[in-house]
């Protein structure tokens, strides 16, 4: 157990790497770099992005704008060792400035995300049902951690900076997400 | 089904629901090389008062390319200092020390769109600021509702920043009849908050304002403020008082319901009148992610605060000091008390009030309903539930051992 932790950490360093590696390109104007920055991240991005948004052309645009801001704003990157939680706050920014746009508290119906999720074949049934449900029972602070650390597999610590939260509560909000998650699903 | 498993569909799930964006992420790249976009908010309005104004400075806009140096006089183009104006537009302007200006850049969008059409090299300073305050005013971005502006100015080692900053400062005040102008010198920025700057996409000036908002106070962080407009952030300092930063003119609230509004809206929420409630404080303030005002009251040893949002008027939290329990959110709904929750959670689990520990209770919204979340200890398990906070009916509970 211990072994393998050791090396996940050991491999979530080298992948910060490599992505600071292709922010240095990409600041320079390498667009093959935003390509495989895109390749490696867009899905947590676009995980992310989900638990943002209230529609599927929202989560898509935000994704979109998220890597033409990076491809824009790579120049100004610092590397910490973070690359990740700074492309999410770019798609924070970009989702909350969208929000704002759209009227408050709108609550979109579900079928939106079920028919856009039934529409796109590469998606198998049982995952189609996790995502609608996972976007349907979760609160939006729960999909957004839950997507950033199930998906994007950015730490607990990191995330409750990303979110402006006390780490405690991330930690309580992702069990209570993941365990809401785990009932749904065995209940159908 | 395991954490793993559930978390391990999850990531392929989404992997596989990803659209495919490339190609127009790399399409928009071919035009979007230098542009920061991902922290402003729009305002565009153009409102009365300020239009009369806006109108003397196209005049004034058009007049520049005959002032310009181009090719008369000598040019002296070392940078002397630094000068940017953010609204919500931020713009910088790199000057000589002849106060000729050696550049111009939009740093958002908006700052953009305010400098369309000008070209403002090599022309003196002043008439420059002229043309960017009087597009500003055209655009709307400076109007009744929002006429806030922040002007930093930082000089190269030697040059006198605090002169330059006055100079404007007192310029710019008498371009904007009603305006509020908050000025500083941020010679001696430090390297985090230039980083910071950098890391939020906005200018030095800006971050050394929100640095000084959030040094004074307890419940803001950078990031939450990042987002403002300088409009939002003057009204916020008011609050407060900030070093290096002088003010002048008011910050306009005129966009916001106004004082009276929300100690109405409170004192309702409160299901008190105004007679019974002494000691009425009222505030503006960012919280909760939307402008509110704060009203507090008094009412014989119990006292109240509400944050009423500022443009709706809805109730977006409540703190009573009457007992030992947290701030809770609340809507403007109907919603059976914090008692009746736990109550609720107790009888669910077959638990009694004495049985249990470390109690907690939280208003939350889950996905269009308000709900409380109810969290207990008791022989060694760790209960959630969540109440519908309207029903009173239990919508999800879990009993995990505690850890």
């Amino acid at each position: 157990m211990l072994i393998l932790m050791t090396s996940s950490i050991e491999h979530g360093v080298t992948e910060a790497r490599e992505l600071e590696a292709l922010l240095a390109r990409i600041a320079q104007g390498d667009k093959d770099a935003l390509g495989q920055l895109y390749e490696r991240t867009h899905a947590a991005v676009y995980g992310f992005a989900m638990s943002l948004s209230h529609c599927p052309a929202d989560a898509e645009d935000v994704l979109q704008e998220t890597y033409i801001n990076v491809y824009s704003a790579a120049e100004r990157y610092v590397p910490k060792g973070k690359p990740m939680a700074w492309i999410m706050t770019i798609a924070k920014n970009l989702a909350r400035m969208r929000l704002r746009e759209v009227k408050k508290n709108y609550e979109l119906p579900d079928e939106d995300w079920a028919g856009y999720f039934a529409s796109n074949p590469a998606v198998s049934s049982d995952e189609r049902l996790l995502l609608q449900t996972a976007l349907k029972i979760l609160s939006n602070e729960q999909k957004q951690i839950v997507m950033l650390h199930a998906v994007a597999g950015i730490k607990h610590r990191e995330i409750a900076k990303l979110l402006d939260m006390p780490i405690a509560t991330v930690l309580s909000k992702y069990s209570r997400a993941v365990n809401k998650l785990r009932h749904a699903m065995e209940a159908e | 089904m395991k954490t793993e498993n559930i978390n391990k569909m999850l990531k392929s799930a989404v992997s596989n629901a990803a659209p495919d964006v490339l190609d127009n992420v790399l399409h928009a790249c071919d035009h979007e090389k230098g542009k920061v976009i991902y922290m402003e908010k729009k305002k565009n309005r153009s409102f009365a008062g300020f239009a009369a104004v806006a109108a003397v400075f196209v005049l004034l806009i058009a007049g520049i390319f005959i002032a310009k140096n181009n090719g008369f006089g000598i040019t002296n183009n070392s940078l002397a200092a630094v000068v940017s104006f953010d609204v919500n537009p931020s713009i910088e302007l790199k000057v000589d020390n002849e106060e000729d200006v050696i550049s111009v850049k939009g740093l958002n969008d908006d700052g953009k769109k305010v400098l369309e059409g000008m070209d403002l090299e090599d022309t003196d300073l002043e008439v420059a600021v002229n043309a960017i305050i009087g597009s500003m005013l055209k655009h709307g971005y400076i109007n009744e509702m929002a006429n806030s502006i922040l002007l930093s100015v930082s000089g190269v080692e030697g040059y006198d920043a605090d002169a330059l900053e006055t100079k404007l400062a007192n310029e710019v005040n008498a371009l904007l009849k009603n305006g509020a102008v908050l000025s500083q010198n941020v010679s001696n920025a430090d390297d985090k908050l230039v980083r910071l700057a950098d890391e939020y996409g906005i200018t030095v000036g800006k971050a050394a304002l929100i640095q000084e908002i959030v040094k004074n106070s307890k419940t803001h962080t950078f990031e939450q403020l990042a987002g403002l407009t300088i409009n939002e952030l003057n009204l916020i300092s008011e609050n407060s008082k900030l070093d290096n930063i002088k003010s002048e003119g008011k910050a306009s609230a005129k966009s916001y319901i106004g004082k009276d509004a929300a100690l109405s809206a409170a004192l309702k929420a409160a299901g008190l009148s105004k007679d019974q409630v002494k000691n009425i404080e009222i505030e503006l303030d960012y919280e909760h992610g939307v402008m509110v005002y704060e009203v507090e009251f008094d009412r014989g040893f119990d006292e109240y605060s509400y944050d009423i949002d500022a443009k709706t008027g809805e109730v977006v939290a409540y703190d009573n000091d009457d007992d030992d329990d947290k701030i809770v959110n609340v809507t403007a709904e109907d919603v059976i008390g914090m008692d009746a929750a736990k109550s609720a959670a107790l009888k669910h689990s077959g638990l009694t009030a004495a049985q249990v520990t470390e109690l907690s209770v939280e208003l939350d919204r889950e996905n269009g309903k308000t709900v409380y979340e109810v969290e207990f200890k008791s022989a060694g398990y760790e209960y959630s539930c969540e109440i519908d906070a309207v029903k009173g009916t239990v919508l999800y509970s879990d009993k995990e051992l505690d850890d």
